[in-house]
């Protein structure tokens, strides 16, 4: 049953990134903790990408699924640019997905 | 530790719609750009009605929890990644779709969403 598997993952992963972000916030505003989380996570799914169903369910459609998330990603450059911080929003952007794909592409090597 | 269960339970929920979503639609990038983009309106959405009306604990439950559930960027990088062609596209359909969403949605539910007086 694939379903118990990513439940179990998500019920990790979701909370686990609030609990990072709720942490990281009470030292800047701004958006570390989200940055943190989506590269880990992009190298937790790179490592489980071509293993067994299980574990391909668990840990990267559940858990590293929901720990990571696009949706604060997006809004928190959109809330950015309504500030006017056009450079932060940029090296977020840059970082992010530079540093996404970069842990994606190792997990997927260390394991290919 | 409130806050973490309710987190717990929309991330669940949203990952259960991002998996459904994965099985309706055969290929594996068009599902997660539509988990994305759907993802991204709800969560425009309801970032202006939690703000004017909603409590602490259902805007856990539905941004922190539902709507970054239903949301990934791992299987983003991953699927750019992955040696299959089209990636740099799918990466550019993710970012400047979401920006578009997030654009028109955000303004029209301000104007919808009154502030309360």
């Amino acid at each position: 049953m694939n379903y118990l598997y990513i439940v179990l993952g998500a019920a990790v992963g979701a909370p686990l990134r609030f609990a990072i972000d709720q942490y990281i916030r009470k030292f800047t505003d701004k958006p570390y903790g989200i940055f943190i989380v989506n590269i880990l996570g992009s190298f937790i799914i790179g490592l489980t990408f071509t293993q067994d169903e299980h574990i391909y369910d668990f840990l990267a459609v559940g858990f590293a699924g929901a720990f990571t998330t696009w949706s604060t990603f997006m809004l928190d450059i959109y809330l950015g640019f309504e500030l006017k911080r056009y450079r932060e929003i940029t090296i977020n952007l840059v970082m992010s997905l530079g540093f996404g794909l970069t842990a994606a592409y190792l997990g997927l090597q260390l394991v290919g | 530790m409130k806050s973490l269960l309710l987190v717990a339970i929309g991330g669940v929920a949203g990952t259960l719609v991002r998996f459904g979503l994965s099985v309706v639609i055969p290929d594996d990038r068009t599902g997660t750009l539509a988990a994305n983009l759907l993802g991204v309106a709800l969560a425009s959405a309801l970032l202006v009605l939690m703000e004017r009306r909603g409590v602490t604990e259902l805007r856990h439950l539905l941004l922190p929890g539902f709507c970054a559930g239903m949301t990934t960027f791992s299987a983003v990088t991953v699927q750019v990644v992955e040696p299959i062609q089209g990636g740099v596209l799918f990466l550019i359909e993710n970012v400047v779709l979401s920006l578009l969403i997030v654009l028109a949605v955000i303004p029209i539910s301000r104007k919808l969403i009154p502030v309360r007086k």
